[in-house]
């Protein structure tokens, strides 16, 4: 520490994580999964737990897109912050959107969702993070090293051929539309994660490092729902109650406080 | 240790930063960097606490970051003899600093003079016969603009004080014009480039342009 008149210099800028508030994302997650759940199965109550879902599930990436506009409004027209940061909102705002029409097909129209519209815009969201991440990969990244491009191309492969073979085994080898529809949004969220830790990496013990640590965090739960998500819709399996969902909602909690902490550095 | 060269970027780059951050997140850097006791472009000047400061902020990524705004500023290139270095000038304000400067009669006349050896200003008034108070005005605008600097050496003068000699910081320009873009190289003495934090950072950044 240096010192300058009464105020203590700290020897280097801090943007600690609160494992308190990652905590707290798990509880009210499980919490409120669980308590949706238990409401389904009182008499009368399984359509207000429906809206109640519904509704979280709109406003959770709502509120991140306006938080990731909020950043880049205070990026101004930067020209990587700035426009990275516009992306993200957009980003967000299309998982709302997607959100918003899937409640529309499934609860007010009355028709199966899977594949819809709505997809359209699940696959906005993945390409708008991609070109946030490449903004900043471009003008933070150096070149690759051959054993992190090792890494990273495993993680790809890991993820959509744990998708692949789990539902080819189902399939008895015999793989139908919904598979490659899922196989498609799978590959999107398989692009995504090697990009994130890649990112990661680059901030790594800085403090804008925090922030993108939680990110790795949440997209690793993300991804994780992805792959069961689409492989559960090739066999017509998810409905609101499914412990998926839990991935999504900790997935977008922890994004949001990424997102926090981020502001926090700039 | 810095020179010249650095005094000569240093502003520019801050524009660069200012230009790809935004000015909040320069603000921030420039709070880091006050709390150090430095401004901003004393700071890019020193070098070794500017980049300390933005790995604060942005970890490995501050190489990427350099690169990109020094890219933007200049490029390295090998020159014919061993150990020569050629920048070629890409930010266009420089650019336009530099052959404004050489087409000002008065400033060219200065610069010529101590292109070779460094001179006194009283010395340097007399080779090219300007008068005092305009050759003061224009060795101080050049002084700014990082294209002419103060040497560590003195001599001393009939009064037995020492005075601050002169010499130009580029010692050789060649201007091309390809398809109706101009392409300025520009040579800087050997000495001077050896000494520029700026550089080294940049030639370790970019081992393809290490000589």
């Amino acid at each position: 520490m240096g010192k300058i008149g009464d105020y203590v210099v700290p020897n280097r800028i801090t943007n600690e994580i609160n494992y308190k508030v990652i905590c707290i994302c798990f509880i009210l997650a499980i919490l409120f999964h669980y308590s949706m759940f238990y409401l389904s199965t009182m008499e009368g109550q399984t359509k207000n737990a429906d809206y109640i879902i519904d509704i979280i599930s709109i406003i959770t990436p709502l509120v991140t897109s306006i938080f990731a506009f909020v950043i880049a409004g205070f990026y101004r027209m930067s020209k990587v912050f700035g426009y990275a940061y516009i992306l993200l909102g957009l980003a967000y705002l299309c998982a709302s959107t997607a959100e918003l029409i899937y409640t529309i097909q499934f609860d007010i129209i009355g028709v199966d969702p899977y594949p819809s519209l709505a997809d359209l815009f699940f696959a906005l969201y993945s390409i708008f993070w991609i070109l946030h991440i490449v903004i900043i990969i471009r003008y933070f990244g150096t070149k690759i090293e051959r054993q992190k491009l090792i890494i990273f191309i495993a993680i790809f492969c890991s993820i959509t051929s744990s998708y692949t073979w789990s539902a080819l085994y189902q399939l008895q080898l015999e793989p139908n539309f919904e598979f490659f529809y899922g196989l498609f949004f799978v590959i999107l969220s398989a692009i995504t994660l090697p990009l994130v830790l890649y990112t990661a990496i680059i901030f790594k013990n800085s403090a804008l490092g925090k922030a993108w640590l939680l990110l790795l965090l949440s997209f690793l739960i993300n991804v994780s729902g992805d792959v069961w998500y689409y492989y559960l819709e090739i066999f017509d399996k998810y409905d609101l109650y499914h412990p998926v969902n839990f991935f999504w909602y900790i997935g977008y909690w922890l994004q949001t406080y990424a997102l926090f902490k981020h502001k926090k550095v700039t | 240790m810095n020179s010249e060269i650095d005094h000569l970027f240093a502003k520019y780059t801050e524009n660069h930063i200012n230009n790809r951050l935004g000015p909040d997140m320069m603000k921030k850097i420039k709070n880091r960097l006050n709390e150090k006791g430095y401004s901003l472009t004393q700071a890019v000047r020193e070098f070794d606490l500017f980049d300390k400061v933005l790995r604060e902020f942005f970890g490995k990524g501050t190489d990427g970051m350099l690169k990109k705004i020094f890219n933007e500023i200049f490029e390295v290139k090998k020159g014919k003899h061993d150990k020569e270095k050629i920048f070629v000038i890409k930010d266009k304000k420089l650019l336009e600093l530099i052959l404004l400067s050489y087409a000002n009669q008065e400033k060219k006349a200065i610069l010529e003079s101590v292109s070779e050896s460094a001179l006194s200003i009283s010395d340097i008034l007399d080779i090219t016969k300007i008068s005092q108070s305009t050759g003061y005005r224009i060795i101080s605008s050049l002084i700014n603009d990082g294209l002419l600097i103060e040497t560590k050496s003195t001599s001393e003068n009939s009064d037995d004080r020492k005075v601050s000699l002169y010499k130009s910081t580029i010692s050789l320009i060649d201007i091309k014009i390809k398809k109706s873009i101009i392409v300025m190289e520009v040579h800087f003495s050997n000495a001077i480039v050896a000494n520029s934090r700026i550089i080294e950072s940049i030639l370790q950044l970019s081992p393809n342009m290490r000589i």
